[in-house]
């Protein structure tokens, strides 16, 4: 009769034990601090050049359509180049938030 | 030693033109069908028998859907959840794009800048449609945030309009740059193995860790394409 509460006390510290070795082993590694900053680096460097490319095409078809080069292309090189820094200021914006949150 | 470059020529299978316009049936699009095939064939297996507690074959995409369904709500919010089947196919779609490519004899058309592009134009009118059905014309403050006074108009406008439009294109430079270098990657050392001889086998080993890593980077640039997909969704849908 006493037998049975013994097993179980047993039992349940094992269950406790292994459930803290568990926990131990899953908590999330050390991140790699550098692989995630350069994925942001190069999310940032994209995001600059990308709007700049736009910018350049819209303007290139403007003058295609309107026959003025170079107007609209240099004008437009310029609004990429503002929208460039504007998707990075929000990039890092957005980073800063989510590492606050984080904290 | 073979063009490297050889791997990303479309070809068509069943040629057909319609007034002028190629629409032939190619190997882009075959793989295409293959992989959409390739998630359903998945899909029907493993949740052919459903129970409660998942087998082995049901937990993979139970795990899959979880996965997504968390970064949905990360990024979106509780009210994405209602675009979750638009973003779980995105992710699928170029998550098998990308592992049917690293198949020997393949085609990668997520390699290519217009057939991811297609797709993130795709993304980008959904993304305006859902913004404008759930905030009206509170979806024009896109292109003019709150705070701005009206005669920077004319410059904030031109800006925020190349920034939206700039974002279709970041996703498909990145996917298709880092899925082409890849494949020139490992085939140009591949052509090394052959030349070389007895010290081929350098090479060789190089290409195995090179495969296993592009498995990887297969799978972890359909995760950030679906990140990013998430991220613009919310944007739209609540501004910046």
């Amino acid at each position: 009769m006493d037998k049975l509460p013994e097993d179980i006390r047993q039992l349940e510290e094992k269950i406790l034990r292994l459930k803290e070795e568990e926990n131990e082993r899953r908590r999330p590694a050390a991140k790699n601090v550098y692989a995630g900053r350069s994925a942001l680096g190069l999310r940032a460097a994209v995001d600059l050049l990308s709007a700049v490319l736009v910018g350049a095409a819209i303007g290139y078809t403007v003058d295609r359509l309107a026959d003025t080069r170079p107007l609209f292309l240099a004008i437009f090189l310029l609004f990429g180049g503002a929208a460039g820094v504007l998707n990075v200021y929000r990039l890092s914006k957005d980073e800063e938030i989510q590492r606050q949150n984080r904290e | 030693m073979s063009n490297p470059l050889e791997q990303f020529v479309v070809k068509p299978i069943i040629p057909i033109k319609v007034g002028g316009v190629d629409i032939s049936f190619t190997n882009s699009s075959l793989f295409m069908l293959l992989s959409v095939a390739a998630v359903a064939l998945l899909f029907g297996v493993c949740l052919y028998r459903r129970s409660l507690i998942p087998g082995r074959a049901q937990s993979l995409p139970e795990c899959a859907y979880n996965f997504i369904a968390g970064l949905v709500k990360d990024n979106v919010g509780a009210e994405g959840l209602k675009y979750f089947s638009f973003i779980f196919s995105v992710f699928l779609f170029v998550a098998f794009g990308n592992m049917l490519g690293l198949l020997p004899y393949s085609f990668t058309f997520t390699s290519h800048v217009m057939a991811v592009g297609t797709l993130s134009v795709s993304a980008l009118l959904f993304n305006i449609a859902v913004g404008i059905r759930k905030r009206g014309f509170g979806y024009l403050r896109t292109f003019l945030p709150k705070g701005i006074p009206w005669p920077l108009a004319p410059l904030i406008v031109p800006i925020e309009t190349i920034s939206l439009l700039s974002k279709p294109f970041s996703l498909t430079v990145r996917l298709a740059a880092n899925m082409t270098v890849g494949h020139i990657m490992l085939k140009i050392i591949a052509g090394f193995v052959v030349g070389l001889g007895v010290l081929g086998a350098v090479p060789l080993l190089f290409d195995a860790c090179l495969i296993a890593f592009e498995f990887f980077i297969a799978l972890l640039q359909a995760f950030i394409y679906t990140v990013l997909s998430c991220i613009y969704l919310g944007e739209a849908l609540r501004g910046h």
